[in-house]
């Protein structure tokens, strides 16, 4: 159990540096796109604008991804907790229900949407759109990975 | 299903569920199931297509890097810089800090597009301030986050970006067009700060001599040529909003250096931390364009207009309506979502009554900011009352005196185009 702990939270942090490099990639491509365009020796690049949408696909899943993990997707907080335990239980695992029916939406459905565009290719970098769509079920994946951590922590490793 | 039915159903469960704290990006998917599932020609696969189709954008993009650029802003110390020129304009006037706090907010508000970045800078710096000097905690908090909401009203603004690349209109002359409604809430809030001023008799610093505002002034000088760089910029055509992002982050980080208050390791932890908030803040925009595309799949914006117009109302009715139906949104969910959601619906309605589509976006964008800082989900307010320590229903009575003249400045808003429009027809009549 321990090991599989130790991985999910590999994983995360590996998410958060794969994120962090992407928008930093990111930011380079859309510079070089300004650049090219004003001075006269750096070649222009039609694909900048494409990649950097592409990109920016990417930065949001993933971040969607992370966001499961840390807990830290926008909730309103109207209602208050209930007095009783057992209310907050069935509550807090209704919430997780829905999560997992959004997750498994975007991962199982996300794979017949990927292997669609697989067949696609973008207009001008020409690069399979397999590559962007992945996103999609990788988006859904990992968030099923997360919840599934969360509902071992919140179950078994309190009863421990 | 009719137009009413769908509507119904799609707001009944989104409500249901983000009421019992399902995150509002999933629900505003999930609430689309049942109709879904009632509709023969639409499969989950739109659920899908529409997210992935939304965040294919260009604009999009410029919402990364404008958080990043505030966040670096904030790192960088341009936060501080803006607090000594701004002591040096209007800390001699009574309740000094009350009045650099709403200043600073709006010279902070023209370096960056974040209004929640503004509340977490500014409050930082100026709320334990004021607590020093011995003003009203509640009093210290409100100011400081209704003054953020001026980050999102005073260009450039991310909610700007995210409205017209939404409605398709165009974002320079909404940019110019939020300067004056921007300036006239500073204004408004300053007057409120000087009638508590006088009221608990609060502190005022000395007038600053003429040398110490110049010295002051060529401190902050580097960051407030931002707002300029990105104005010039996107007016006069040499680069997109989107790169005017871009050039934003990199200006800041050449300010970074030249501090010398910006290394690597702070750069990735700020690159980090912009990319998270991204990530949560764009997946809304995604799951929203599908709720908002069901909608428009059942005609809801039509009936809603053929609805309206039977009123008979004029425009000034219709957009008095519109700006009632953004400040309740703007209570319960965030911004971003709510212009994908309901300025597509809002839009046609504006469209039928003759009203223009600049002034449609600024009332919206002024409503929506009013969210901010009203609850349950006044996201500056809640950062500022953590930043203060004090529970939000405790500040709210200050919330809301201050946000009364603002509420006077809106009304004004909707029934006087020109203050909208007035800037971009000078500037860039093309885009109008």
């Amino acid at each position: 159990m321990k090991l599989i702990e130790k991985t999910i939270e590999a994983l995360h942090k590996g998410l958060v540096a794969l994120q962090a490099a992407l928008l930093g990639l990111l930011l380079l491509i859309v510079i070089y796109q300004i650049c090219a365009r004003w001075i006269t020796f750096i070649p222009p690049a039609l694909w900048t604008e494409e990649i950097a949408r592409f990109f920016l696909v990417w930065v949001i899943f993933l971040g969607a991804a992370i966001g499961v993990r840390e807990r830290s997707h926008f909730v309103l907080e109207v209602l208050s907790e209930s007095k009783s335990r057992i209310v907050n239980i069935v509550w807090q695992s209704f919430i997780i229900v829905m999560e997992i029916a959004f997750c498994s939406i975007f991962f199982f459905r996300g794979l017949s949407y990927a292997e669609v565009l697989r067949w696609d290719i973008s207009d001008v970098a020409q690069i399979s759109m397999l590559w962007i769509g992945a996103s999609v079920p990788v988006f859904g994946g990992l968030s099923l990975i997360f919840l599934a951590d969360l509902i071992f922590q919140k179950t078994f490793k309190k009863a421990l | 299903m009719e137009p009413l039915v769908a509507a119904s159903a799609l707001f009944g469960v989104f409500i249901a569920l983000v009421l019992l704290r399902v995150p509002v990006a999933f629900a505003l998917a999930l609430a689309c199931v049942p109709v879904i599932l009632l509709t023969d020609s639409v499969s989950f696969f739109a659920i899908i297509d529409r997210t992935y189709n939304s965040f294919n954008s260009f604009l999009l993009l410029s919402v990364p890097f404008f958080l990043l650029s505030a966040n670096l802003m904030n790192a960088t110390g341009v936060t501080k810089r803006l607090v000594a020129l701004a002591t040096a304009t209007v800390g001699h006037f009574p309740g000094g800090l009350g009045h650099i706090n709403v200043f600073v907010s709006m010279l902070f508000a023209g370096v960056s597009g974040s209004s929640t970045a503004e509340a977490a800078g500014i409050g930082k710096v100026l709320v334990p301030a004021m607590l020093k000097q011995g003003y009203d905690r509640s009093f210290s908090i409100a100011i400081t986050a209704c003054a953020s909401v001026m980050g999102v009203i005073i260009p450039p603004s991310i909610l700007m970006l995210i409205w017209g690349g939404t409605m398709s209109i165009s974002v320079g002359a909404l940019f110019l067009a939020g300067i004056i409604p921007g300036v006239a809430l500073g204004l408004s809030m300053m007057a409120t700060v000087y009638f508590y001023a006088k009221k608990y008799n609060y502190p005022r610093f000395e007038k600053p001599s003429l040398s110490h505002f110049i010295k002051a002034f060529l401190g902050a000088a580097p960051g407030l040529v931002t707002p300029v760089i990105i104005l010039v910029g996107i007016s006069f055509g040499f680069f997109t909003p989107t790169e005017a992002s871009a050039i934003a982050v990199v200006y800041s980080v050449m300010l970074g250096i030249a501090y010398g208050s910006l290394n690597t390791r702070t750069f990735f932890l700020y690159l980090s931390d912009s990319a998270k908030l991204v990530g949560i803040t764009l997946f809304c925009v995604g799951t929203a364009s599908v709720f908002s595309w069901l909608l428009a799949y059942y005609r809801v914006p039509q009936a809603l207009v053929t609805l309206i117009q039977g009123f008979g109302l004029g425009p000034h009715g219709v957009i008095l309506i519109i700006a009632a139906v953004f400040l309740f949104v703007g209570l319960f969910i965030d911004a971003i979502p709510a212009i994908i959601v309901v300025g597509s619906i809002m839009y046609p309605l504006a469209q039928a009554a003759g009203i223009h589509p600049i002034h449609f976006s600024i009332v919206g964008v002024v409503a929506l900011a009013f969210g901010l800082v009203t609850p349950p989900y006044g996201m500056c307010l809640l950062i500022v009352a953590r930043i203060g320590e004090m529970q939000v229903h405790n500040v709210l009575k200050d919330v809301f005196t201050i946000l009364l003249p603002m509420l006077g400045i809106l009304l004004l808003l909707c029934l006087v185009p020109e203050i909208s429009l007035f800037l971009p027809r000078l500037i860039s009549p093309q885009f109008m």
